[in-house]
């Protein structure tokens, strides 16, 4: 997806935002590859890292969705796919963010949604308004729920009343579709909605929750007790995902989205 | 993203921690820079083939050595990389669990999640003891709510998935999608039961195909499995009748404390317990401590062995309690924080009252004795100059019960392990809301009282069974340090409390319980009760009640002399014998007490001397001359300088590769190293008179199979493969035994092996392409080495130094048996081109030369495995009184004279 150079950007999503209900602040999920996570831990905070794709140090969540696959596009599987480690941080645990977009822009980047994108429509003319309210706005609208929002299942009728000259809504609409869950090899990063800040996040009272795998229980050649002690210290509650080396990304997305979900909806997100 | 390669090599690995299993990553060659992984058939299923592979990019990738590489096909059965011990393990998941052996208990402690993964695609029926092992640990270290949530969610869900998912496979279901499967819920209907929610589209979808059945079989395999229990829910919903599966476990609650001891209990300080070592044999003895299988029924778990001295955990796959073992006893800090403390001591350890240091304990103290080996100990016999040294203890626990016939445990356990097991045992039943610790604290003794004694026994279910006495589980308490036979008024009145209780297995169901027996009794023993019963058990016939009733002949007071332990002494007679009799004791004879008794007329044996005992008791057996017992304690005889490397124990098999013949001949024909392939040997695991059919195996040491894949592809392929089953030792564990089988004998020797532990003696000549089994010994000689070893002199010599097992059979060894028997004159040691030595006839005696040329040309040429060597009378008899008459011995010397003539001699070549 081409990048504006110095004109200005058609940001129609924006007027299309309707919240519906859909909670005006939401939490928002981090997600890393174990090894990454343990120096998180270690530091005690979620740093920002020098992005490629707006070429400044920012950190990035996605609002409710532990989306992270890299599939068609990336040409390769990485590290992150094989040994996800995933943070939920509160929702106010970020009050100014530096961009809102309705799906992975470092995805739309490289291309990874290309085949569905207008070729005519810019990444900048997609981004929605740098507040919280714009996530429950774009939620309302595109998936009427924040369940359906979870599933990637868009409104049937989202277009209804949608004029063709819309092109950047109705790109979204096309590039959103990939993320459908009746798609066997849905791609959730095209309907997750990133949210990017540009200061580090303190890991005490803002994670509320991690997601990692069964073997940091165990305390064997390496001790894993210290982690475990370390999240406790940080009042981190967590849950574990049953990792496999025969377990593909896409199942692990699925197991972690259920372990997802069920902690929202305990703690009355859903 | 998958690629078109339908075949890698799994060469290397991404580690998600440093134990378990690891992401195995492939590559088309071994310097390839392009890395993949592979697609199992069936998402999270260790026993499903690979269906495909796709590029990944990490920097993590760890190579494996290339004698692991394994060539993966998309079709072949998925292969793991499991991590444990800095050992990375490669094969399938049976193949592993067969490779982790050695280390399956530390694995259970410290990563029994990671275990439990392993052992559910390891081909077993059963896992209920892992699952459990799992259950307790997430539940001591997270709680409750974590380990429910984990087996209901990690545990079983995902198994009820890979099942789902095989029966969709294998009946070419269209493929099922995602969110379906996200879909399968396992909710919890009580505290003890998860009902299996199938989405309806997945549950249509099954009907269509006719799998429903499939799918219950399938599900009740992983009941079984799993040991949970299984059962069908019918339920209406919407005017819709719906069947469910609910599988239920025991609740693992631990079952609470007996009602009758609730009252006045105990407190439980944590239920810990210490053990303080002091002494050569103490140590010996607490090596062997580990933590028991078993929990009492009134603890809720079971318990780790930990060595304050090394730093380390000892083992205890179940528990979470702790054994704390130490010579040191300022690491046990507090002491008062110890529910029970042990002293584990050699007799001579004691000198002044140790209890006194004890003085801040506040639990259970327990006195058990490092039971010697060749006699009883001093203090639980009551046989200490004072008896004051282990006054102030609770009580003293009956270690001697490790050396009874009676014993109620595992009849393979060796004595020293035996005797940790009654040290430990005694500790753990002691601990907490025990109601042997209440008897034993309601009986608390004055300090100026004898400390009493403790006797425990767990009855298995096995033990018992072919006792032929009803009194067998009574029995299960006896020793020499007290008596046999409750039913005695005399054992009655020295019983001071008696308590039953039970113990739960820890790797079987939760309510299998074994019952067990306990009694505390006055310290005084009461042999010839005790001795009786052992005659009665080995011949009840002849050692009936009728033979206690009859005085035995008054023992000369001489004999009793040359005895340590003179009043633990059982004598009765044999009617064959005009004068004398026999006297059962308790410690093992010194040949001076041998000798004085054969004067007049007695024979001493060692109550646990029974294969003399059953010989004895046959009718006529011993008519003309009494038999040199087995149990003897012999003089220090010292290891003999000329003999030394003599004799070399078979091959260690941890240090050779085997083949089987179609393997073998399979690997030589593609093999292009001649020098690897003269390496090979076949393999010699039995005696052709044992009549026994050996199928033919080859040996190669690992370490020249290791030498030689440089240069040859064959042998590489060959270690790959075996490396994925077994771990390459990093060095050999016994290389001068490996040395020695591969050398081939210099100077026209011919090699022999003798049997271990046979006596009369088996031997024969192997060829020189054979290697022994390490149930062998090996010798190189000329005919003397079948003539002297098959002698009536190597046999007594034999017998008398064998080391003798509780536990397995009889052995014989390099240093005791070989290297300290002397060799007579008429024999000469050789070393051709200065290798290792030889047995030969000397030159001198001519007519030993004459006989052995006799003797080989009658048997040794002739197939003469094929006849019992015990049985030849000439020439060997003549042989044999040659090599007597060696020694200064006539022809008739009786057993004892040899022996103690051999004594005589290895203490004279020792200088």
């Amino acid at each position: 997806m081409k990048r504006r150079e110095g004109t200005v950007a058609d940001k129609q999503l924006q007027l299309r935002a309707r919240p519906d209900g859909i909670p005006s602040k939401l939490p928002l999920v981090h997600v890393t590859a174990v090894g990454i996570a343990k120096e998180i831990v270690k530091s005690r905070k979620l740093e920002t890292r020098k992005c490629p794709v707006f070429e400044r140090k920012l950190l990035y969540f996605f609002a409710m969705r532990p989306a992270y696959r890299l599939k068609e596009g990336d040409a390769k599987s990485h590290q992150v796919n094989r040994f996800p480690f995933v943070f939920i941080v509160a929702p106010n645990a970020v009050d100014e963010l530096y961009h809102v977009y309705p799906f992975d822009t470092g995805g739309a980047f490289r291309g990874v949604f290309s085949e569905q994108a207008d070729p005519y429509v810019f990444l900048e003319d997609y981004e929605l308004a740098p507040d919280h309210s714009a996530i429950a706005g774009q939620i309302g609208w595109a998936f009427g729920n924040l369940r359906a929002y979870l599933d990637g299942n868009i409104r049937s009728d989202v277009l209804d009343g949608v004029p063709r000259h819309e092109t950047v809504t109705r790109g979204f609409v096309d590039i959103t579709r990939l993320a459908r869950s009746g798609s066997n090899q849905p791609d959730q990063r095209a309907s997750a909605i990133e949210v990017a800040v540009n200061r580090d996040v303190e890991l005490k009272d803002n994670v509320k929750l991690v997601i990692l795998p069964k073997q940091y229980l165990e305390d064997a050649s390496v001790s894993n007790s210290n982690f475990m002690d370390q999240l406790r210290a940080e009042g981190i509650a967590w849950e574990v995902y049953d990792w496999q080396p025969n377990t593909t990304p896409n199942e692990f997305q699925n197991e972690i989205t259920r372990i997802a979900q069920a902690w929202f909806e305990t703690n009355k997100y859903l | 993203m998958e690629v078109g390669s339908d075949k890698l090599l799994l060469a290397g690995y991404v580690a998600l921690t440093e134990h378990g299993f690891a992401l195995p990553c492939f590559a088309s060659s071994p310097k390839s820079n392009a890395w993949h992984t592979a697609i199992s058939l069936i998402e999270g299923d260790h026993c499903a083939s690979v269906r495909g592979f796709e590029l990944f990019e990490s920097d993590e990738i760890r190579a494996l050595p290339q004698e692991s590489h394994c060539s993966v096909s998309i079709g072949d059965p998925w292969l793991d990389v499991f991590l444990w011990g800095g050992a990375a393990y490669v094969g399938t998941p049976e193949e592993i669990w067969k490779a982790i052996q050695i280390t399956i208990d530390e694995i259970s402690r410290k990563a029994p999640l990671t275990l439990l993964d392993l052992a559910l695609f390891s081909n077993r029926d059963f896992v209920g003891d892992h699952v459990c092992d799992a259950t307790n640990f997430l539940r001591n270290h997270y709680g409750h709510a974590k380990a429910a949530a984990w087996r209901r969610d990690m545990l079983v869900r995902h198994q009820v998935l890979i099942r789902l998912r095989r029966v969709v496979a294998e009946s070419q279901i269209p493929e099922v999608a995602a969110r379906t499967w996200s879909a399968v819920e396992l909710v919890d209907c009580s505290d003890d039961a998860l009902e299996i929610r199938l989405p309806n589209e997945l549950r249509q979808t099954l009907d269509q195909a006719g799998q429903q059945g499939r799918v219950t079989r399938e599900i009740e395999g992983l009941a079984r499995l799993l040991n949970i229990s299984i059962a069908e829910s019918r339920s209406e919903s919407r005017g819709v009748k719906q069947q469910s599966l609910v599988l239920g476990y025991d609740a693992d609650q631990a079952d609470p404390p007996h009602d009758s001891l609730s009252n006045d209990a105990p407190l439980a300080r944590d239920a810990r317990i210490a053990v303080i070592v002091s002494g050569r044999r103490a140590r010996a003895i607490a090596r062997y401590a580990m933590a028991p299988e078993w929990t009492p029924v009134w603890l809720d778990g079971g318990y780790q062995v930990r060595s304050l001295d090394e730093k380390r955990e000892k083992g205890g796959r179940y528990g979470w309690r702790t054994i704390d073992i130490t010579e040191n006893l300022s690491e046990l800090t507090p002491i008062s924080a110890y529910d029970v403390i042990v002293y584990l001591a050699d007799d001579d350890e004691i000198e002044g009252p140790v209890a006194d240091r004890l003085n801040e304990a506040q639990g259970l103290t327990l006195f058990a004795p490092a039971l010697p080996v060749d006699e009883p100990s001093k203090h639980l016999v009551n046989y200490t100059d004072n008896g004051f040294g282990i006054h102030g203890f609770d009580i003293i626990i009956d270690t001697s019960i490790a050396r009874s016939p009676f014993w109620s445990g595992s009849p393979r356990r060796a004595f020293d392990r035996r005797i940790a097991d009654v040290v430990i045992e005694a500790a753990v039943l002691c601990a907490g809301a025990s109601p042997v610790a209440h008897q034993i604290a309601k009986r608390r003794h004055r300090f100026d009282e004898p400390v009493p004694l403790l006797t425990l026994a767990l009855l298995r279910p096995n033990y018992g069974l072919e006792a032929r006495d009803a009194f067998r589980p009574a029995l299960a308490l006896a020793s020499e340090s007290t008596w046999a036979f409750a039913r005695s008024l005399r054992s009655r009145a020295g019983s001071l409390a008696t308590v039953d209780f039970d113990i739960r297995m820890l790797d079987r169901g939760l309510h299998d319980t074994v019952p067990g027996i306990g009694e505390i009794r006055d310290r005084q023993p009461h042999f010839e009760d005790f001795a009786h019963a052992v005659l009665q058990d080995i011949n009840p016939e002849r050692a009936s009640p009728s033979l206690l009733n009859k005085p035995s002949r008054t023992v000369p007071p001489d004999v009793l002399r040359e005895l340590r332990f003179p009043d633990l002494r059982f004598g009765f007679s044999l009617r064959p014998l005009k004068r004398g009799g026999v006297l059962v004791v308790s410690e093992a004879p010194s040949l001076k007490a041998l000798r004085r008794a054969e004067k007049r007329g007695w024979l001493i044996v060692r109550y646990t001397d029974r294969e003399t005992l059953r010989d004895l008791l046959l009718p006529g057996k011993y008519a003309e001359q009494l038999p040199l017992p087995s149990d003897i304690l012999l003089p220090k005889v010292r290891r003999l300088q000329q003999n030394r490397g003599l004799v070399a124990r078979g091959i260690d098999p941890r240090d050779v590769v085997r083949f089987d013949q179609k393997r073998f001949e399979a690997w030589r024909i593609e093999a292009k190293q001649l020098h690897l392939l003269n390496k090979f040997r076949r393999y010699r695991t039995s005696l052709k008179s044992d009549g026994r059919s050996q199928s033919l195996e080859y040996v190669v040491p690992w370490p020249d199979l290791k030498a030689a894949r440089k240069d040859d592809p064959a042998a590489g392929r060959l270690l790959g493969r075996q490396a994925g089953i077994m771990r390459s030792p990093d060095a050999p564990k016994r290389p001068s035994d490996l040395r020695a089988a591969w050398s081939e004998p210099l100077g026209g020797a011919r090699r022999f092996i003798v049997k271990d532990g046979v006596i009369p003696i088996s031997i024969e000549e192997i060829d020189k392409d054979e290697v022994p089994a390490q149930r062998f010994f090996i010798l190189d000689g000329d005919a003397s080495v079948p003539a002297l070893l098959g002698s009536r002199a190597f046999s007594v010599w034999a017998r008398s130094t064998l080391s003798r097992s509780t536990s397995w059979m009889s052995r014989f060894s390099v240093s005791g048996t070989f290297e300290t028997f002397p060799i007579p004159d008429c024999f000469e040691i050789r070393r051709p081109n200065g290798g290792p030595p030889q047995l030969w006839a000397g030159d001198t005696n001519k007519r030993l030369r004459g006989l052995l040329e006799e003797f080989e040309l009658e048997y040794l040429n002739l197939g003469w495995w094929q006849k019992d060597v015990g049985k030849l009378r000439s020439p060997y008899r003549k042989l044999d009184n040659i090599i007597l008459a060696a020694f200064d011995l006539s022809g008739d010397a009786t057993d004892l004279d040899i022996l103690e003539r051999l004594v005589q001699s290895n203490l004279a070549a020792s200088g």
